[in-house]
């Protein structure tokens, strides 16, 4: 599962060993003298204890780099994002690349009416599916949220349909209070049999945004804390936008967003020491005509390249923005914008990128852009491998064989390396002018369709045991008179 | 003398010039300009300078902002003259107030709603982030603005604006003042259903829906 590192013959770098240092020299820098503010007692307690400096009414604490190094120390390394089919299972083990879908947006284009409209869970159930039956998608992220329900048990209600419709590890993004966590827990724990079976094979993992330049909400902070008392796998992600919330420059918005991951990482690891925590990074440009964040920007992919270095070099797996763009539909810029910002991180090796599917800068979701993504994670996983250079491709005694106006076509060699060393499209049209017009002149954006109707129709991921989807309709029933309205 | 320390003004601004907007505002005490004036034909002249050239696509945002923090500066250096000065300030187009609401720490695109409308000559009171309910209504019937912003950047939160829209119409303040809302998981759609009565999807259009509110009142 996944892009396998060991194939990768492209060698690519963004950041050597004496940038890495320089920027967790400025990092830890930061942190001991300006530091780090967060609107949580809690954190804040946990913080002082630890031998910081806090002033309760900023709120603001500063950070020591001896507290972060024995964050770094105690971190879980060999972190596995367990799924509930194990052959799905993710290894961040820096030898693989692994894809998301994207999440969390808002809106939908309706699959019947082509409608752009709210997102609903039904939108959630179908994505699932679809991200289940590809292959170049290896974690679902719900990709909306079920605003057809109410708000205190809306991301319940993501969690329940991507459960009951995709085998794979589910990870999400909108978790703000521990008592919500304690039901995703509970609902995942259901699936797959008790509290201690999840903590042993964590089927799901949550991800927590910062609030750039150097915060993060109290509120979201103590609900990754919930989980990782669970031994849930927690991804804290930073996404300063160079020029508006982060330095214009992007080594300066790097390090701004390695002190914000870097605290969050010390208050899980001083709470929960052991903690399997991943590093998270979705560094774009401010578009100062535009006056909104680019996405899809070249600086994206290479601050998501920077951060999987970085993380590396913590000894931390990594989650990083990728394959974004401001497009508000499936089309020439969506496909340029998502190679952009795409293909650097997979040649760095950043353990997992996200994400697929979404477009309007991650807030609109296009069915048929999750399978255009998966398309174009295939051609730069295939440019990732490179070239191998071996006597059996040399193809020595093959090129004799056939010898000068021949050809290679009935050549078992051929049979034999083709899957190997050609990108086989699933949405690329590469026919001639006629054939094309023939076959209706369509788009990819129509062929994607057509195949979202047959996966649709045909798909199916192992259902949850039914005792399993009463009991988390149970729990969800239970959160709907104890969660706080919204 | 005086047409010379207005160009002071004028020019540190356009030239995105803080430290020499200060200076200036400070040279123009200093020779018994009319702070009014020195405000209006010197600063603000320089802050529409820069905000037209943003509005056709030639200047970026970080220049307006640093035009927007000189004049800011330089006119904090010039206020406590402005009782003693004869000529009246020209009158904003409108009062806004804005804020994130509750349970919302995202500040960036409500700040710079803020500095838009203030470079349209707005006179903008924005509450912070994280801002609950019953301080919008408390600061409403205190301000008494014409508008209100209201943003907001999680689908959970943004629940929060119909709380404040309800809790308006409770305290019999919503004939009173326009109420709009931005933000990204808002929409057209949203406003018209929680009873706004705008949404604007990025600071331009915010500034051009605020004009158009304000027009109506």
């Amino acid at each position: 599962m996944g892009f396998a590192r060991e194939t990768q013959r492209i060698t690519f770098s963004v950041l050597c060993k004496e940038d890495l240092d320089a920027i967790r020299w400025a990092t830890l820098d930061i942190l001991e003298t300006t530091g780090f503010k967060i609107n949580s007692e809690k954190c804040l307690k946990i913080l002082e204890e630890a031998g910081c400096k806090v002033d309760y009414k900023s709120q603001i604490a500063l950070i020591p780099s001896y507290i972060v190094e024995e964050a770094l120390r105690k971190n879980q390394k060999n972190i596995r994002l367990c799924a509930r089919n194990p052959k799905y299972d993710v290894n961040l083990d820096h030898r693989h690349v692994y894809i998301t879908t994207d999440g969390n947006g808002t809106q939908t284009f309706d699959l019947k009416t082509g409608e752009k409209r709210a997102s609903t869970k039904d939108d959630i159930v179908k994505s699932a599916i679809i991200s289940d039956a590809l292959d170049a998608v290896h974690i679902y992220w719900p990709m909306v949220s079920a605003q057809d329900y109410p708000g205190n048990i809306q991301h319940l209600h993501d969690l329940e349909a991507s459960l009951t419709n995709t085998e794979k590890h589910i990870t999400f993004e909108t978790t703000m209070s521990p008592k919500e966590a304690k039901y995703q827990i509970e609902m995942a724990a259901t699936v797959v049999g008790s509290e201690k079976e999840l903590r042993r094979r964590p089927i799901i993992s949550s991800l927590h945004c910062t609030s750039a330049p150097l915060q993060m909400d109290g509120r979201c902070m103590e609900a990754a804390l919930e989980f990782a008392k669970a031994g849930i796998p927690t991804m804290f992600f930073g996404m300063p936008q160079l020029g508006a919330t982060g330095p214009a420059t992007l080594a300066g918005s790097i390090v701004v967003n390695n002190a914000e991951v870097l605290s969050c990482l010390a208050i899980t690891q001083l709470e929960c020491p052991g903690s399997p925590v991943i590093y998270g990074a979705g560094i774009a440009a401010f578009d100062m005509k535009a006056v909104k964040r680019a996405g899809g920007g070249p600086e994206h992919g290479l601050t998501s390249a920077a951060a999987g270095e970085l993380a590396r070099y913590y000894s931390m797996p990594s989650i990083v923005g990728g394959f974004v763009s401001t497009a508000k539909m499936p089309g020439a810029q969506a496909s340029y914008e998502k190679f952009t910002s795409g293909f650097p991180p997979v040649f760095s090796g950043c353990d997992m990128i996200a994400g697929i599917g979404l477009l309007d800068d991650c807030t609109t979701l296009a069915f048929e852009e999750i399978l255009i993504d998966a398309e174009i994670v295939k051609i730069i996983f295939r440019i990732a491998q490179g070239i191998e250079v071996d006597d059996d491709t040399l193809s020595i005694d093959v090129i004799r064989r056939v010898g000068p106006g021949g050809n290679f076509l009935a050549e078992r060699h051929t049979l034999d390396y083709l899957r190997k060393e050609h990108f086989i499209p699933e949405l690329t049209d590469r026919r001639s002018y006629e054939a094309w017009l023939k076959d209706g002149a369509k788009d990819i954006v129509k062929k994607a369709k057509e195949r979202i109707k047959i996966i649709l129709e045909k798909h199916q991921p192992e259902p949850l045991e039914k005792d399993a989807q009463r009991e988390i309709q149970e729990i969800i029933a239970r959160a709907k008179n104890d969660l706080p309205e919204h | 003398m005086k047409e010379e320390i207005l160009n002071k003004l004028m020019n540190a601004v356009v030239s995105y010039d803080v430290d020499g907007a200060v200076k200036a505002a400070k040279e123009s005490l200093e020779a018994g300009v009319d702070p009014v004036e020195a405000i209006e034909a010197g600063l603000a002249k320089g802050v529409k300078i820069v905000g037209d050239r943003f509005a056709a696509g030639e200047a970026f945002l970080t220049e307006l902002a640093i035009a927007a923090e000189a004049m800011k500066q330089a006119t904090a250096i010039l206020e406590p003259a402005i009782s003693k000065s004869s000529k009246v300030p020209k009158k904003a187009l409108g009062k806004v107030i804005i804020g994130t609401v509750e349970g919302d720490i995202h500040d960036i695109g409500k700040s710079i709603v803020s500095t838009m409308l203030m470079v349209a000559g707005f006179e903008v009171i924005d509450l912070g982030v994280d801002v609950p309910v019953e301080k919008f209504v408390e600061k409403t019937k205190e301000i008494k603005p014409d508008i209100i912003g209201m943003s907001a950047l999680m689908t959970t939160t943004m629940l929060k604006m119909a709380d404040i829209i309800k809790a308006l119409e409770r305290e019999g303040l919503k004939n009173k003042v326009k109420v709009m809302v931005g933000g990204a998981p808002t929409s057209e759609k949203w406003a018209e259903e929680i009873g706004a009565d705008g949404y604007a999807g990025d600071a331009m259009e915010a500034v051009e829906l605020a004009k158009k509110l304000t027009a109506t009142l």
